[in-house]
């Protein structure tokens, strides 16, 4: 080997890259060759010194300038579901916050309503509707795990019992709309009565095609419905305002038509959110 | 601490508590975001300072780490976070450096206010030594600096680095060697001798 031969190599060579015999062979010639060695010297001087360079460095003064930069958890999911809607804009004919939240007021959560302004009789009221107001935040955990074992945590702890259509329209006073139709690609399995603060409702387990489920909820009265500090977005799918939470992945929606309001927990995206608002709707 | 010192210490550490900061910000929980943050700060901020230089580091890790956190749920845990995270400070390093042209500028201005030998003097102090690295370095592409510093500061072995960059491995060899042999061209000719060390 000579230097021309060598000098391509010397790089690998340093890190220990070559083969065995490459490696013998070019240890031969730097053995006897001046000016490669003089080569690998300063290439290794080189690498000591940028590590001598190295400043210390005070993170914490540039951690102060991030998390100011940062946006809030609640923004941080006004943004994911910004991003999620692109293929529901498809669907949905415009999305609009801040307006929703005068709209959904009545069965928004707890945070939305303390930071308006009210009249004291507005207060009043709203106190009323907080402590009717049922706390979903456990069945969202239960239901990310199996819709039934949130079903039978429900069940226990409103008095519920499943009931065909005839018996649940004769309970709750009124014909539950998932009796009737569902959307496509969707499978009602069952459907509960319960006993919540302010009605009776309708608790019902439905499932997609690949087995997987999730929970509607159907009341005829105000049910004011608190989804603790889980980051919450107003906008409108399909034409019609909701309220939206996100947790570990799956999306707890709920809005109304008419005299009635759905809450439903364990929607894959919007496009299924949309799908099941536009089917509620008929 | 050395990069492989760290990482063997995270290493040791349950790879499930980063696990678990990751997920805590993917749902926007500051905590888990700060250590994060602390977690690969020093390591983003040394290579990205090496690439954008001094004056501009402090901006380019602030949007660093902004980016990292908006995109942080596309982590698929597939592969190593630290990886993840240089991949992600070089590219944006990379697109800062493009952006302010400032390679091309600061090459020209050193090449014109720079006499190599007032600079390089047989009786170096470690500022002139830092001053004449950044000179040399400056001659190098923002790709190099990111390569040459991740072999010969953070220890990356080339699977590591080939990670980052996005190449195959076979090819971190040559590029490395034509980084090296470059920056010593320029560190020569910025009248550097290594016997003179």
């Amino acid at each position: 080997m000579n230097c021309e031969s060598v000098s391509n190599k010397l790089s690998d060579f340093m890190d220990g890259k070559l083969d065995s015999n490459t490696t013998e062979l070019i240890s031969i010639h730097v053995g006897t060759c001046a000016s490669c060695q003089g080569v690998i010297q300063s290439l290794k001087r080189i690498g000591d010194w940028m590590r001598e360079d190295e400043v210390t460095v005070d993170t914490e003064a540039i951690w102060s300038r991030i998390e100011s930069a940062l946006p809030t958890k609640k923004q941080t999911y006004t943004r994911l579901f910004l991003a999620w809607s692109v293929p529901a804009l498809a669907v949905a004919a415009s999305l609009v916050l801040v307006f929703a939240s005068l709209v959904l007021k009545p069965y928004g959560n707890r945070d939305i309503a303390k930071n308006s302004s009210h009249t004291k009789h507005e207060h009043e009221h709203k106190n009323d509707r907080d402590a009717l107001a049922v706390d979903f935040r456990q069945v969202i955990d239960l239901a990310q795990t199996s819709p039934q074992l949130a079903i039978s945590s429900l069940i226990d702890k409103y008095d519920g019992k499943q009931l065909d259509a005839e018996a649940a329209t004769k309970f709750i006073g009124y014909r539950p709309s998932l009796f009737d139709s569902v959307p496509v690609g969707f499978d009602r399995v069952s459907t509960h009565v319960l006993k919540m603060p302010c009605c009776k409702c309708t608790a019902s387990i439905c499932a997609r095609q690949d087995g997987r489920s999730l929970l509607v909820f159907e009341h005829k009265d105000e049910q004011p419905v608190w989804f603790g500090d889980l980051p919450s977005i107003e906008t409108q799918c399909s034409g019609t305002q909701c309220r939206i939470i996100e947790s570990a992945g799956q999306l707890a929606v709920s809005w109304k038509h008419k005299d009635r309001q759905f809450t439903m927990i364990g929607a894959a995206d919007l496009a299924e959110v949309s799908t099941w608002i536009e089917k509620m709707s008929l | 601490m050395s990069s492989k010192d760290s990482r063997a210490q995270c290493d040791e550490q349950s790879r499930g508590e980063l696990a678990e900061w990751i997920r805590g910000a993917c749902r926007g929980d500051r905590e888990s975001q700060k250590r994060i943050y602390q977690h690969v700060a020093a390591q983003v901020f040394r290579i990205v300072r090496r690439m954008v230089g001094q004056d501009h580091v402090d901006d380019v890790v602030q949007d660093i780490f902004i980016t990292l956190f908006a995109k942080i749920k596309q982590f698929r845990f597939e592969s190593s976070f630290e990886t993840w995270v240089h991949r992600m400070a070089v590219n944006q390093a990379l697109q800062h450096l493009r952006r302010t042209k400032r390679e091309q500028v600061r090459v020209r201005e050193y090449a014109a206010n720079s006499d190599p030998q007032h600079i390089i003097t047989n009786e170096h102090s470690t500022r002139e030594d830092a001053e004449v690295l950044g000179i040399a370095m400056n001659y190098l592409s923002g790709d190099q600096r990111a390569l040459l510093h991740m072999k010969e500061v953070e220890g990356f072995d080339y699977q590591e680095i080939a990670e980052v960059l996005g190449v195959p491995e076979g090819t971190v060899g040559s590029r490395l060697n034509k980084a090296r042999s470059e920056l010593r061209s320029a560190l020569t000719q910025l009248g550097w001798e290594v016997s003179s060390q």
